[in-house]
């Protein structure tokens, strides 16, 4: 953190360094009029920063890049100072928000009742054709946090079929607990669009 | 003559903060020309440089994504947009603290997957009143380049070639 930033609060320096950035961001020209006493205040932080980073020039290659991460990292510190990052997660993957890959995964001990391989289950999580995230509110009703999964299994022949995978979400992990295989030759699934018209029409 | 569409080249990260966190209403900056290099030297837009040109945007950034390219500064740049956005919604109260905080938090922690560009094409006609010419001196050439605040979801299709 540079010297005159340490003066201001965590909510301060977040501010300073989004105005700042914006000098190196695309700018449509519409951002609000700075003070003069702001623009000295942003002016030195930039200097600093250079200095830190020793950028003699903003014409050096890599300079703005520089700068931009710089700045970039420098705002999340601010915003990010003394938060409990694990319950922004929590928060995230309680709705459905993270990316797919950032849950964790527990099978349950039933699953193997399905036939279905956990590789398969896997499978069908991580390269899902279509996901849906449930969320319900109501913080009596957290086992209807359910998330779907859909994977196609295409076939030349009568036995394709799509592999349905539900899951209760709780926080950032996702605790599996049902899959099936739905031939395409049993059910007509023409009509569903989402993964929760799958499971309804079963 | 006006063009009936518009283009707009936006990451999926930004599509997906202006979703959940402005009622998916949708800021972007876009251009009457998808790609200037198929116009006549003569016709407007042809002058169109490479970084204002939706559709070099979006090879820009499309390559990026595809060789996992975590240093990219178009997707550097992108981040630090996204994130001074974040904080200046929350100092003028358009979004709550935690709201902020969960942009930081997954612009952050976004796969490089989630940085694909995405096409918006906008049918002028919808947004012809709010349509505002960005100043020339803001511009990346001389070529027309227009600002939508307000772009509602139900005004433009969405393209992932």
């Amino acid at each position: 953190m540079t010297q005159t930033l340490k003066a201001f609060t965590a909510d301060q320096r977040a501010l300073l360094l989004a105005r700042i950035a914006q000098r190196y961001l695309p700018n449509p020209g519409i951002d609000p009029e700075i003070s003069p006493d702001d623009a000295a205040i942003q002016e030195r932080i930039l200097e600093e920063i250079k200095a830190h980073l020793r950028i003699a020039s903003e014409e050096e290659p890599d300079a703005q890049k520089a700068l931009i991460n710089y700045l970039s990292e420098g705002m999340s510190r601010a915003v990010l100072e003394n938060i409990d990052l694990k319950a922004i997660e929590y928060r995230l993957g309680q709705r459905g928000a993270l990316p797919i890959r950032s849950y964790k995964m527990k099978f349950d001990d039933d699953l193997k009742k399905s036939g279905v391989t956990t590789q398969r289950v896997q499978d069908a999580i991580y390269k899902a054709d279509q996901i849906q995230h449930l969320h319900y509110s109501e913080p009596e009703q957290p086992d209807k946090n359910l998330s779907l999964f859909l994977k196609h299994h295409r076939s030349s022949d009568h036995d394709s079929y799509t592999l349905l995978v539900l899951g209760r979400r709780q926080g950032s992990v996702i605790h599996v607990f049902e899959a099936w295989r739905v031939y395409h030759s049993e059910v007509d699934l023409s009509s569903a669009r989402t993964p929760l018209d799958f499971l309804r029409l079963l | 003559m006006a063009k009936h569409l518009l283009y707009a080249t936006v990451t999926f990260m930004k599509s997906r903060i202006q979703r959940d966190y402005r009622n998916d209403i949708h800021y972007v900056w876009c251009s009457e020309h998808f790609d200037s290099t198929k116009l006549s030297i003569y016709a407007p837009g042809s002058r169109t440089p490479r970084r204002a040109d939706p559709i070099a945007v979006y090879r820009e950034l499309a390559e990026d994504v595809a060789t996992g390219d975590l240093h990219s500064a178009k997707i550097a740049s992108q981040r630090a947009s996204l994130k001074k956005l974040a904080i200046e919604w929350a100092a003028g109260g358009e979004i709550t603290k935690d709201q902020k905080e969960e942009i930081v938090y997954i612009v952050d922690h976004a796969l490089i997957q989630e940085w694909r560009p995405l096409l918006y094409l906008i049918p002028r006609n919808r947004v012809t009143d709010r349509l505002e010419l960005v100043p020339m001196e803001k511009r990346a050439s001389v070529e027309e380049e227009y600002i939508i605040r307000d772009l509602q979801r139900s005004e433009f299709e969405i393209i992932e070639p």
